[in-house]
């Protein structure tokens, strides 16, 4: 809550394909551990429980419980069974008891994005608040459409960071290929200044496998590393780290202002038929780009690891725990 | 030859010295030959402040409706006819930006799903009309009173009622435009002229003799009943002389509470006209609103059972403690077992009513068929100041539009404003959106 008049540090909806990649909850992880009244609102692209509980799970390891719900579309793509997410829920302790709570068993105890987005907004003062989007572009898209929703985006949103896209002529990101209509339109409608993360920026300062073992060895039952776990199981040889788009794009929306971020000039960024962003340089326009500089890649780096393993002052993972 | 007589209009009134009766539908209102007319559908909010014990209202089931919690207990005879609602949500009453006040809000933006201005003075509610007055304004023109707001304490209409909001807000429920309330009628013997026109647009000369007279309503009718009756059969006879009946009961009612001068307790008056025990007072606002629906006098009704923030005691159950700080238990369980018994008294009170209710006949079903009374309160918690899951039942089955005997639980966060869109579909007025909704709620209607 901010009182009227009062500053507080924005707060931040997220909405995110997690279970696609293990990139989203890295940075689902990163923006829980702002602190409490930072990330304010949380959706889901998929119809999936254990994605919704996945998310929940990771709230309360950071000491938020019931106050935030998840949003989940009732009618959205469907999710296969995700070893980054059902191991992690299935995960017990020695009494048998699961390690991430959570507290998700049927539709009835998620909620319609649209709304959770909308409602968490309402808690910021004009302009204080910034909508990081790592999913396809529906439900965003979908918030617009919500009677009245539009005016509080308007009134309420300082700024979209989109983790998609691509601005290096290469293939499309399959997030925008995925709902392109609902790229198009967030990109021509939403009324804030938008910032695009693309693929590109991802691939060149991946977040590092190694710090998984190292740098979280404190917090063994953290939510990130039994995902990472499951997520890396399946693959050989280990990778070195993971595209880190979405965790970019949480690192701006908490700290825009770092001197380790660069950002194109102002224009346009358009979709084609097949998927692709194009970027029009215009004074006008209302976006941009992050550029990643290669002699900033250490201190992003560090950036990530910093934030991702900061710990949570309550919750599971909280230093009682 | 066949013989036709024509049937008698639904809008008939006993007349008589400023007098004007409605009557129930009865036989002798449909057309030989046709199937009875359908009687309307009324919609009734009975609102209850300082939220509810939910532990106590909530059941640890979903579906099918059987025992019920403690509050909801004396509702299990009809449970039938109780559809139990959770999981709606009115996010405006949250603090938002807005700071402590969530019992000015949460009145306030009960019926209008909208933003509540801070303010006790520039009163200010973002929303046209709440939804009662917005289905007042499409079919108030049906029945002699388009709506009915009543209260049962508490007049003021300004000054601050809690923390910076004014009394206007926590003392309202219905708004006929963003800065404009209808104050809820508190004198029962006003409702009673309201309903009656028992001393509206009488001339002096009438009014003067109607004093002197001090006598029931009944004789003033006298000549158009007699001359009514005797075009009824004996089924209709039956009915009006029932209802007439009850009508002579709320006068004696009425004439009690005139001479009742308890106060509610020291400090705590109660409105002109009305008893100082809450039961009796609810029995008597109640008892007027069956007669305003059987007479089809009006189809809305708001009902301000109590006021946001009241510290009322209730020295009828034995709890001298006022409501509102009680509820603020901080998890102490002798405070919170009085909270659950003040729930537990309400619900028992409006169980009596529905009740009496139950035994009215309608058309070829029962009055109750074809009411909506919407019991609950604008929070959950009155502890924490909780805005979801808001505790709400439908008692009646809207025309049968309602497929009761259940509870539905639906998703977090369901603005409580679909549950205005879906009741304002079934009281013919259909609109888009309405305060903050998001869509209308599914499955009121089906198994």
């Amino acid at each position: 809550m901010q009182a009227r008049g009062e500053t507080l540090a924005p707060g931040i909806i997220f909405d995110s394909d997690i279970g696609r990649d293990i990139d989203t909850v890295a940075a689902l992880s990163m923006l829980h551990a702002l602190g409490r009244g930072r990330l304010i609102g949380v959706g889901v692209h998929y119809s999936s429980l254990d994605a919704a509980a996945f998310c929940d799970a990771v709230a309360r390891f950071y000491g938020i419980g019931g106050g935030l719900p998840i949003g989940v579309p009732e009618e959205g793509p469907k999710l296969a069974d995700v070893p980054m997410l059902r191991v992690p829920l299935a995960m017990k302790n020695e009494e048998g008891q699961p390690l991430l709570r959570h507290v998700i068993r049927s539709i009835t105890d998620t909620a319609d994005p649209t709304v959770v987005f909308r409602n968490a907004l309402l808690t910021q003062q004009d302009k204080q608040g910034f909508a990081v989007l790592a999913a396809p572009a529906t439900n965003f898209a979908r918030t617009l459409q919500l009677y009245r929703a539009r005016e509080v985006v308007t009134s309420k949103v300082r700024l979209l960071i989109m983790a998609a896209g691509s601005f290096s002529g290469t293939a499309a990101d399959p997030r925008i290929r995925a709902d392109i209509a609902s790229a198009r339109k967030l990109l021509t409608e939403w009324p804030s200044p938008v910032v695009a993360v693309g693929l590109e920026a991802g691939e060149a300062v991946p977040f590092p496998a190694r710090s998984m073992e190292t740098d979280f060895a404190p917090m063994p039952n953290h939510p990130l590393i039994a995902a990472y776990r499951a997520y890396r199981a399946g693959q050989n040889p280990e990778p070195a780290g993971f595209s880190s788009q979405a965790v970019l794009a949480a690192l701006y929306a908490a700290n825009p202002g770092a001197p380790y971020f660069t950002m194109s000039p102002p224009g346009t960024i358009d979709v084609s038929d097949d998927g692709r962003t194009r970027f029009k340089e215009s004074s006008n326009g209302n976006h941009r780009y992050l550029i990643v500089d290669p002699a900033q890649k250490e201190s992003i780096t560090k950036a990530f690891i910093a934030l991702a393993t900061t710990r949570p002052a309550t919750g599971r993972g909280g230093a009682r725990n | 030859m066949i013989l036709t007589r024509k049937p008698l209009p639904r809008r008939t009134f006993l007349r008589g010295m400023g007098v004007a009766i409605g009557l129930p539908f009865m036989e002798v209102m449909s057309a030989p030959a046709q199937s009875p007319s359908k009687p309307p559908v009324r919609l009734m909010f009975l609102y209850y402040p300082n939220g509810m014990d939910m532990e106590n209202w909530n059941p640890d089931y979903t579906g099918k409706l059987g025992a019920l919690p403690r509050i909801l207990k004396p509702l299990e005879p009809f449970r039938d006819d109780v559809l139990m609602l959770n999981n709606l949500t009115h996010n405006w009453g949250r603090v938002l930006i807005d700071g402590p006040g969530d019992h000015g809000r949460c009145c306030a933006n009960y019926l209008t799903g909208g933003h509540v201005r801070k303010s006790d003075r520039n009163i200010y509610v973002d929303n046209p009309m709440s939804m009662d007055q917005m289905i007042a304004s499409k079919i108030g023109n049906a029945t002699r009173l388009p709506s009915l707001e009543i209260g049962m304490e508490d007049p003021r209409q300004s000054g601050n009622c809690d923390s910076g909001y004014s009394c206007a807000y926590t003392n309202n429920l219905a708004w006929k435009s963003p800065t404009q309330p209808m104050p809820p009628i508190l004198d029962p013997r006003m409702l009673f002229d309201r309903l009656f026109g028992a001393s509206a647009d009488l001339s002096p000369a009438e009014r003067a003799q109607r004093m002197r007279i001090r006598t029931s309503i009944l004789d003033f009718v006298r000549e158009s009943t007699t001359a009514l009756a005797k075009n009824l059969g004996t089924t209709d006879r039956r009915k009006l002389e029932e209802y007439l009946g009850a009508i002579r009961s709320i006068e004696l009612q009425l004439e009690r509470a005139a001479k009742d001068e308890t106060p509610v307790q020291p400090g705590m008056a109660k409105p002109a006209g009305a008893p100082a025990d809450f039961g009796e007072h609810f029995k008597l606002i109640t008892d007027m609103v069956t007669v305003a629906f059987q007479a089809d006098l009006t189809r809305v009704v708001t009902f301000l059972v109590t006021r946001e923030g009241t510290s009322r005691p209730y020295r009828e159950i034995g709890i001298a403690d006022g409501h509102h700080p009680l509820t603020h238990h901080g998890g102490k369980r002798e405070q919170l077992a009085k909270v659950t018994e003040i729930n537990a008294y309400h619900a028992a009170n409006f169980a009596s009513w529905v009740e009496r209710l139950s035994g009215l006949k309608e058309g070829d079903g029962r009055l109750l068929d074809n009411l909506m009374l919407v019991y609950g309160a604008g929070l959950n918690d009155g502890n924490r100041h909780l805005h979801d899951d808001l505790p709400t039942i439908i008692v009646g089955r809207g025309g049968g539009s309602l497929r009761t005997g259940r509870r539905i639980v639906f998703r977090r966060e369901t603005p409580f404003s679909n549950l205005h869109l879906s009741l304002m579909d079934r009281m013919g007025v259909h609109v888009d959106s309405f305060g903050d909704s998001s869509g209308r709620l599914s499955g009121l209607d089906t198994a």
